[in-house]
C-alpha cells in the first residue's frame, strides 16, 4: 500500500522539477523519469493488489472532501486496472521524450504537457481506485480535462483545436448523466459512499436501477465510445501526440469499463435485459466501428476507430456475463466477464502498440496517410515487425492474445442456456455471426494497414527516405508485442492470474468447468507453440537450402514487369474500395474527380472522401439546432448596458415585492 | 422626527424628482450637490434630536464635504472639455421620467408600509431612502450620458446611506467612513474615465458602447 501511495505521490507531483529547467530535452527527460519510477511502484502495488491480499481494507487521504471521505481501495478489480495504467502510462512516458522531440524545443508547451500527462495518470489512478462518489467525479473530470490538454497539444492547428472541443463536449454530456446516476444511487443508499451503494444493492426498486443502469451506459459510454457516441474518437485520436492517442485508446476509454462493471455491483441482482442491451450496443459498435475504420486512410484515424471496435467486443464479454448472471448461469457469466477483462488487457496491450507504432512512422515518413506510405518494414524493420504482430493480434490471430478473449466469447456461445430455444439461438446467431463478421472486417482493415502502409514500395519521397527510429521509440513496442505474443502462447498462465479477481467478483464456475476451460486453453498453448515450433523449423530449413545460392532481389509486387512503379500497387483507398461502395449508401462518400477512362488516359485526380455518417447526419445537425435554439436567448444578451441594469432593478424590485408583499 | 429631520428627507425627494425631469447636465450636478448637503446634514440633525457625540460631527462634516462638495465637483471637471451641455436623447423621455419617479416614491412608500420590523416613526426615513436608490438605478437605465450614469450611482450611493440611517441608527464610524470612501474612489475612477472615454471617441454616449462587442 505504502508503494501506491509514493508511486502515486511522484507521478501526482512529478511535473515540479520540470518547471525549473529551461531546455526541452531535459524537461521531457524529468518527466519520463518521474512517471517511470512511479508507475513502476504502483505496477509492484497492483500485482500484490490483484491477489486479493487488500481485500475489504478501506484506506483514505486525510483530506476534508465536502459529502464524505476521500476514501480509496485496492480491491483486485481495481488493482487489475491499476497494472493496465501504470503499465501502459511507463511505456509511454519512455517512447514520449523521443517522439516529442520533433515538436520543436519551446520549453513551456513541453512543460505543460508533462504536467497534464501525469495528472492524467494519477487522476485515472484515484478513479479505479475511488470508493466515494464524489471522489470519483473529482478524479473523473479531472481525468478529463486534462485528457482534453493533451489533445490540445498542437492547438496552433484549427482543425485540432476543433477536436478537442468535440471531446470536451461528449466527456461534459457523460458526465452530466454520471452525476444525476450517483445523485439517485446516493438517495437510495443516504451515503456517496461506495460500501453504502453496494450495502443497499438489493432494496433498489426495479424502475430506479434500470434508469442507473441506463444513466450508467450513456455517461460511461461517451467517454468509452460506443456507438453513436464514438464521435469524438476519431476526431481527438488523430489530433493528439501518438503516446497520448496510446494512453487515452488504451487505457482512459477502459476506466469507462471499470465504471460499468462497478455500477453492476451497485445493482445487483442484474436483469436479462441489461445484458442484452450490452450486447447490442457492442455489436453494433463493433461492426460499424471497424466498417469505418476500414474506409480511414489517415492511420491514427483508423486506428481509433478500431478502437471503438474493440472496445464493442468489451461491451459483448459485459454484456453476456450479465446475461449468465441473470440467467444464474456460472458458466457464461465466467466466460462473458473473463472475456471482457481479458480483451481489456489484450486491447491495451496491441492499441498502445500501434499507436507508437504510427508515431514512429510519423516521425520517419512525416505522415499519416496509409496512401503516401509502403515499403516502410524494409526501412523500420523493428517497428514494421512490432505493428505488423499488433496488427495480427488486434484481428485475433492465433498466436497472438487478441485470438484468447475472442475465443472465450465463442465458447460463450454453446455454453448459453435460454428458458425458450428460440432465443438460444438468437443469442447465437448474434454473437457468433456478429463476432465473425467483426473479425472478418477487423482482418480487412488491418491488411490494409499492414499491407498497404508496411509492405510494397515506397509512394513517396519522404517514405523512401524513411529511416528505424531510435530505441527509446522502438523498444517499447518490442515489449508490448512480445507481451502479446507470450499471452498468446500462454493464455492459461493470464486466468491463473486472474483467478483471484475473477473469485473476488464471485465470477469462478465450478472447479469442474474451470477445469475443462483451463484444459482447453492449454490445447491452444500447445497447437500455438508446435505451430511456432514449426515456422522455425521451416525458416531454419529455408535457410539452410538457399545457403550459397544466388538470391536475385527485385521490387515487390513488380509483376515481372520491365520498370515497376511504386504507382502500379493498390492504394489505400482502392484497397478499401470494394467495401466503401458497399457500404455507399450509408456514408454517402463525397467523390471528387472522375476515374481516368478509355485507353491512353489523362492525367486524373480522384479522391474518396468518407464521412462517419453520425458526425455527418446527427452530430454536426444537432450542433447547429443546438446553437440555433440558445442563440435565442441571445435576444437579452444583446450588449445594451441600459438593459443590463434594468434587468438588475427590476430583479430587485421584484424580489422585494415579493419578499414584502406577498 | 423633528420639523427640520423632515425638512431634509422632504428636500432630497424633491431632488429626486427635479433630476429625473432635468436635461441640463450642470443643473442635474447642482441638484446632486444640494441632496448631498440634506442629506450631510441629517446625522447632525439626528444628533440635536438624540443627544450630539462627535461621530455623528464627523460623519456629518464628511458627508457634507464630499457629497455636497468634491462629488459634484469631480463631476464638473468631468464635463468641462465635453461638447454636449445637456442631454438630448435620453431613454426615457423628461416627461416620463418624472412620472416614474413619482410612481417610485409611491412604490417605495408601499414597500416601507410592509417592512414590519421597521419602527412605524421612520416610515418617511426609510421611504425616501428606496426612493433615492430607485431613482438613482433608474437614472441610471434611462440616460444615455456617462456623467449621468455617475449621477446615477451617486444617487444609488445617497439612498444606500440614508437607508442605513434609517434602520441601523448607530452605525460604527469606521464603517460609515469606509462607505464614504468607496463612493469617492468609485466616483473618481467614473469621472476619469469619463473623460478618457470622451478623448478617445469624442462622446460619452454610454448606448454607443455596444459597439465593441463581439
Amino acid at each position: 500500500m505504502i508503494l501506491f501511495n509514493v508511486g502515486f505521490l511522484i507521478i501526482a507531483l512529478g511535473w515540479i522539477p520540470g518547471l525549473a529547467l529551461k531546455k526541452a530535452s531535459s524537461i521531457n527527460k524529468a518527466g519520463m523519469i518521474s512517471t517511470m519510477a512511479g508507475c513502476a511502484l504502483v505496477l509492484i502495488s497492483s500485482i500484490i493488489g490483484m491477489s486479493g491480499v487488500f481485500v475489504g481494507q478501506l484506506y483514505f487521504f486525510s483530506w476534508r472532501m465536502p459529502f464524505g471521505q476521500a476514501l480509496f481501495s485496492m480491491e483486485p478489480l481495481s488493482s487489475f486496472f491499476l497494472f493496465i495504467i501504470t503499465l501502459i502510462s511507463g511505456l509511454a512516458a519512455t517512447y514520449a521524450p523521443a517522439y516529442l522531440r520533433h515538436y520543436g524545443d519551446e520549453p513551456s508547451r513541453f512543460k505543460s504537457h508533462w504536467f497534464f500527462y501525469q495528472i492524467l495518470v494519477a487522476s485515472m489512478m484515484i478513479v479505479v481506485v475511488a470508493q466515494n462518489a464524489i471522489f470519483f467525479m473529482l478524479a473523473w473530470e479531472l481525468m478529463s480535462l486534462s485528457s482534453f490538454f493533451l489533445v490540445e497539444f498542437r492547438n496552433e492547428k484549427a482543425k485540432v483545436r476543433q477536436a478537442g472541443w468535440m471531446y470536451l463536449v461528449f466527456t461534459h454530456i457523460g458526465a452530466a448523466f454520471l452525476l444525476a446516476m450517483f445523485a439517485l444511487l446516493a438517495r437510495n443508499a443516504g451515503s456517496f459512499d461506495f460500501k453504502a451503494f453496494r450495502e443497499s444493492a438489493y432494496s433498489i426498486p426495479k424502475p430506479l436501477s434500470g434508469l442507473v443502469f441506463i444513466f450508467a451506459v450513456i455517461g460511461f459510454g461517451m467517454k468509452a465510445g460506443f456507438f453513436p457516441a464514438h464521435i469524438w474518437l476519431p476526431e481527438a485520436h488523430p489530433s493528439a501526440p501518438s503516446h497520448v492517442s496510446a494512453l487515452m485508446s488504451a487505457v482512459m476509454i477502459k476506466t469507462a469499463i471499470y465504471g460499468i462493471l462497478m455500477t453492476l455491483a451497485f445493482l445487483s441482482p442484474v436483469s436479462a435485459w441489461q445484458g442484452w442491451l450490452l450486447l447490442g450496443i457492442g455489436l453494433v459498435s463493433g461492426v460499424a466501428g471497424i466498417g469505418m475504420a476500414i474506409t480511414r486512410n489517415d492511420m491514427k484515424s483508423l486506428l481509433a476507430y478500431s478502437s471503438v471496435e474493440n472496445i464493442g467486443i468489451i461491451a459483448v464479454g459485459v454484456g453476456i456475463g450479465i446475461l449468465g448472471q441473470a440467467s444464474a448461469n456460472g458458466v457464461l457469466a465466467f466466460l462473458g466477464f473473463g472475456a471482457a477483462f481479458f480483451h481489456v488487457l489484450n486491447h491495451s496491450l496491441f492499441k498502445s502498440l500501434l499507436f507508437f507504432g504510427s508515431g514512429a512512422i510519423q516521425t520517419a515518413a512525416n505522415t499519416l496517410n496509409i496512401n503516401e506510405m509502403g515499403g516502410l518494414l524494409k526501412r523500420m524493420p523493428f517497428t514494421g515487425a512490432a505493428m505488423l504482430a499488433g496488427a495480427a493480434a488486434i484481428c485475433g490471430f492465433p498466436p497472438f492474445n487478441g485470438f484468447i478473449s475472442e475465443f472465450l466469447i465463442y465458447t460463450s456461445a454453446f455454453s448459453a442456456r435460454f428458458e425458450t430455444p428460440m432465443v438460444r439461438e438468437l443469442y447465437i446467431v448474434l454473437v457468433l455471426g456478429g463476432l465473425a463478421l467483426i473479425g472478418a472486417l477487423a482482418a480487412y482493415a488491418f491488411t490494409k494497414l499492414g499491407g498497404i502502409g508496411l509492405l510494397g514500395e515506397p509512394r513517396t519521397k519522404a517514405a523512401a527516405q524513411a529511416n528505424e527510429v531510435v530505441p527509446a521509440m522502438y523498444v517499447p513496442m518490442i515489449v508490448l508485442a512480445s507481451l502479446c505474443l507470450l499471452i498468446g502462447i500462454f493464455p492459461s498462465t493470464v486466468i491463473g492470474f486472474l483467478e483471484p479477481m475473477l473469485s473476488s467478483l464471485n465470477l469462478l464456475p465450478p472447479a469442474a468447468v474451470l477445469d475443462g476451460m483451463l484444459n482447453s486453453l492449454r490445447g491452444i498453448q500447445l497447437s500455438t507453440s508446435a505451430f511456432l515450433a514449426f515456422i522455425l523449423f521451416l525458416a531454419i530449413v529455408r535457410k539452410f537450402i538457399a545457403r550459397n545460392k544466388y538470391i536475385k532481389v527485385s521490387e515487390t509486387w513488380g509483376c515481372g514487369y520491365d520498370k515497376p512503379d511504386a504507382k502500379m500497387q493498390y492504394s489505400s483507398s482502392s484497397f478499401a474500395e470494394p467495401f466503401v461502395s458497399l457500404i455507399a449508401p450509408l456514408t454517402r462518400p463525397k467523390v471528387v474527380g472522375e476515374l481516368p477512362a478509355l485507353h491512353f488516359p489523362k492525367m486524373k485526380d480522384f479522391k474518396v472522401d468518407v464521412q462517419d455518417p453520425v458526425l455527418d447526419r446527427v452530430v454536426v445537425p444537432a450542433y447547429g439546432w443546438t446553437g440555433k435554439l440558445f442563440g435565442k436567448f441571445s435576444i437579452i444578451q444583446h450588449g445594451n448596458t441600459h438593459l443590463y441594469v434594468l434587468y438588475i432593478v427590476l430583479a430587485l424590485l421584484v424580489a422585494l415585492v415579493w419578499g414584502l408583499g406577498l | 422626527m423633528t420639523i427640520l429631520n423632515e425638512l431634509l428627507l422632504v428636500a432630497i425627494l424633491v431632488t429626486n424628482i427635479a433630476l429625473s425631469g432635468n436635461s441640463r447636465l450642470k443643473t442635474c450636478i447642482d441638484i446632486v450637490s444640494i441632496q448631498g448637503f440634506a442629506l450631510g446634514l441629517l446625522p447632525a440633525v439626528i444628533g440635536l434630536e438624540t443627544g450630539m457625540s462627535v461621530e455623528l460631527v464627523v460623519i456629518a462634516i464628511a458627508g457634507i464635504v464630499l457629497r455636497g462638495i468634491v462629488f459634484p465637483h469631480l463631476l464638473k471637471k468631468s464635463i468641462q472639455n465635453a461638447s454636449a451641455s445637456r442631454e438630448l436623447k435620453p431613454v426615457v423621455g423628461y416627461f416620463l421620467s418624472t412620472l416614474i419617479a413619482l410612481a417610485l416614491i409611491a412604490v417605495s412608500l408601499w414597500l416601507s408600509r410592509r417592512l414590519q420590523f421597521l419602527d412605524p416613526s421612520l416610515l418617511l426615513f426609510s421611504t425616501v431612502a428606496l426612493a433615492t436608490i430607485f431613482t438613482g438605478t433608474f437614472i441610471i437605465v434611462g440616460r444615455r450620458l456617462a456623467v449621468m450614469q455617475i449621477v446615477g450611482y451617486i444617487l444609488l450611493e445617497n439612498g444606500i446611506y440614508c437607508l442605513g440611517l434609517a434602520f441601523v441608527r448607530e452605525i460604527p464610524l469606521i464603517v460609515e467612513l469606509g462607505v464614504l470612501f468607496d463612493a469617492i474612489v468609485a466616483v473618481f475612477v467614473m469621472s476619469v474615465a469619463t473623460n478618457k472615454i470622451h478623448e478617445e471617441f469624442e462622446h460619452f454616449d454610454v448606448a454607443k458602447l455596444d459597439s465593441l462587442k463581439g
